[in-house]
């Protein structure tokens, strides 16, 4: 779907974070149009997961603005960024590891879908209908990723490709504008790889879903994303289609270096 | 939907198998054992209670003495004789020395004190985490035997509250347990229950997946407080007399270990728990008293305490309900549909 220009969805400015003495991200900016599918590259350290956790509330930025939906929510709590659409998922797996696949991605469904504390402690009919409900789109959103008939399995059970499947299922849970995917297909094989390169471009065709992924596969990031913004040491280095990122000479030089940086060595 | 029916049905059978029990108690048995079976009731709604903060939201609390201490208080103000108000409580002011409430509002206004306390405490104390929020609720138990030890002109101080009506019987026992844990049966088994369960695994991603976790952590506190309270109350109003020290850390470390036993976060564990260690208590008393072995009780509970560590450290029924009792039909998908989301979506037609 062509991008809609005029308002984006996602506008950052000037973010900045620091940890005591150390600066992770200065001056970050980001525009995001509805519908993009974007990846965020750099070598370790470069400050990706820290963009992720600060445009998810899950850490408060020293400096900058996060306006989502024409909306200013800098310095809101995590669960207020979820609300207003942006839902993520996390480099080293966080699910609700005692939990059942199913019921990790209906705890994310109560946001949205969750009864009343007094209708559901009563067992009014309206509560029983909203878990019916969110059981019977918990199964969907597990399907979506072939997952279903794991859904009475513990979280912890299942081999490590699917918790991340889970991990995105219950992501879309929230139903968010904006999907944040922190490093998806880390651990995979390249088969695995290709099938979650599928999966991400299935969801983010059907849902009409705004996708920004944080990875080091780089065939991932080639073959998927319209656009690569690259970071690194805290600052944005290149932002383009991906031809264009990869020629950047900049970018190179941030990946392998100079050669004068390496005589010198 | 037959799944849900069946499980209601075997609920409310055994909602009256209990009432039958109590009726054959009460018909049959002598007061001391009466008292004895009402104590282990209230053991029952104090470990059920308690397991909502505990056991579901990952929240190490010690305090649900201090709540008790609220609850029966309170109540145990209401319910007293005005003949006698006057003079054993000279602060008291006049329109509420006036007053002598029957058992069920007392409860309730018990009930209500308490919770308002843990939610007063409760925020800033549920900052807190781990062995913070223990040592911070044990000293919940300290500051409120302070409180209630100054306020002499309301609750006697130190020399406690004697002759509270005796109003308590073993079916209030019985039908206050029935509503607890009815209440955090729903609880648990609703979605805010399973937002409780999420954070306790996993705090970070729970606030990502859109959970409060300041208000769900209230929530939770509150709830089991509020019970607690109640469970207060029904104490007060059995043993007839409260004093500072009547409930104190060690009655905490108890209710903790019935939910250690049970399984963190399984109400029938708790229940069960809560009965067990009350009846082995009581059937070691006796004992104690012949041999002389006083502190035989405290002895055996912990080797069963250190026995299920080291066996079975989940507890009898880790965080999950016998499935016999769940009578939840497990979901499916209407049938095998090809994987691509419909148009019902809520996603679609707002951007």
């Amino acid at each position: 779907m062509p991008p809609a220009e005029s308002v984006p969805l996602l506008a950052v400015d000037g973010l900045t974070k620091r940890f005591g003495g150390v600066v992770a991200l200065s001056g970050y900016a980001i525009r995001v149009a509805a519908g993009e599918l974007i990846g965020l590259i750099g070598p370790n350290g470069a400050g990706k997961t820290t963009v992720l956790n600060l445009l998810t509330g899950v850490t408060r930025p020293s400096e900058g603005r996060i306006v989502f939906r024409g909306e200013d929510i800098t310095g809101q709590r995590a669960d207020r960024f979820t609300a207003r659409g942006i839902a993520r998922t996390f480099q080293n797996i966080r699910l609700f590891r005692d939990l059942t696949v199913l019921d990790n991605v209906t705890a994310a469904l109560h946001l949205r879908h969750g009864p009343a504390l007094a209708s559901a402690v009563l067992a009014l009919p309206a509560a029983r209908r909203a878990e019916r409900r969110m059981a019977a789109r918990g199964l969907e959103l597990l399907d979506l990723f072939a997952l279903a008939d794991r859904a009475q399995a513990r979280a912890r059970d299942l081999p490590y490709g699917e918790q991340r499947k889970v991990e995105i299922a219950r992501a879309l849970a929230t139903e968010p504008r904006l999907l944040l995917l922190d490093e998806p297909a880390a651990g995979m094989n390249p088969a695995e790889t290709r099938h979650l390169m599928d999966v991400i471009r299935a969801v983010h065709d059907a849902l009409s879903l705004t996708i920004l992924v944080v990875e080091h596969d780089m065939s991932l990031i080639m073959g998927l994303c319209g656009r690569v913004q690259v970071i690194n040491r805290g600052e944005v280095l290149a932002d383009g289609a991906p031809a264009q990122v990869q020629a950047d000479p900049a970018v190179i030089e941030a990946y392998l270096g100079t050669r004068r940086a390496r005589a010198g060595a | 939907m037959s799944g849900t029916a069946r499980g209601w049905s075997l609920a409310a059978g055994l909602t009256v198998a209990g009432a039958v029990a109590v009726w054959l108690a009460t018909a049959s048995l002598n007061n001391y054992l009466l008292t004895l079976i009402a104590f282990a009731g209230i053991n029952v709604i104090l470990a059920v209670s308690l397991t909502l903060a505990n056991g579901l939201t990952g929240l190490f609390s010690l305090g649900h003495p201090a709540f008790m201490m609220v609850g029966g208080y309170v109540a145990a103000i209401l319910t007293f004789p005005a003949s006698r108000k006057g003079f054993m409580l000279p602060d008291l002011p006049d329109w509420l020395a006036a007053q002598q409430w029957p058992l069920l509002p007392a409860l309730l206004a018990g009930g209500a004190a308490a919770g308002i306390a843990a939610v007063i405490v409760g925020f800033p104390v549920l900052r807190l985490r781990g062995h913070y929020l223990a040592v911070a609720t044990l000293g919940l138990i300290f500051i409120l035997r302070a409180v209630v030890n100054n306020l002499d002109g309301y609750t006697r101080g130190a020399l406690g509250l004697s002759g509270i009506p005796r109003l308590t019987d073993l079916w209030w026992v019985y039908g206050w347990a029935v509503a607890t844990i009815f209440v955090c049966w729903r609880v648990k088994q609703s979605s805010l229950g399973r937002t409780m369960m999420a954070m306790r695994e996993n705090e970070m991603a729970a606030a990502c997946m859109g959970v409060p976790l300041a208000r769900t952590r209230l929530l939770a506190f509150a709830i089991g407080a509020i019970l607690a309270g109640i469970a207060g109350g029904l104490w007060a109003h059995l043993v007839t007399n409260l004093t500072p020290t009547s409930l104190g850390v060690f009655l905490a470390f108890q209710i903790v270990v019935m939910i250690v036993l049970g399984g963190q976060g399984s109400i029938t564990g708790a229940a069960v728990a809560a009965l067990g260690l009350s009846a082995i208590a009581n059937l070691l008393r006796p004992v104690e008293q012949t041999t002389g072995l006083y502190g035989l009780t405290q002895i055996v509970v912990a080797l069963v305490l250190i026995g299920v560590l080291i066996f079975r450290s989940q507890g009898l029924f880790g965080s999950r309900e016998p499935a016999f009792l769940q009578g939840k039909a497990v979901p499916s998908l209407p049938e095998r549909q090809p994987a691509t989301p419909d148009n019902t979506d809520p996603q679609r037609g707002s951007t």
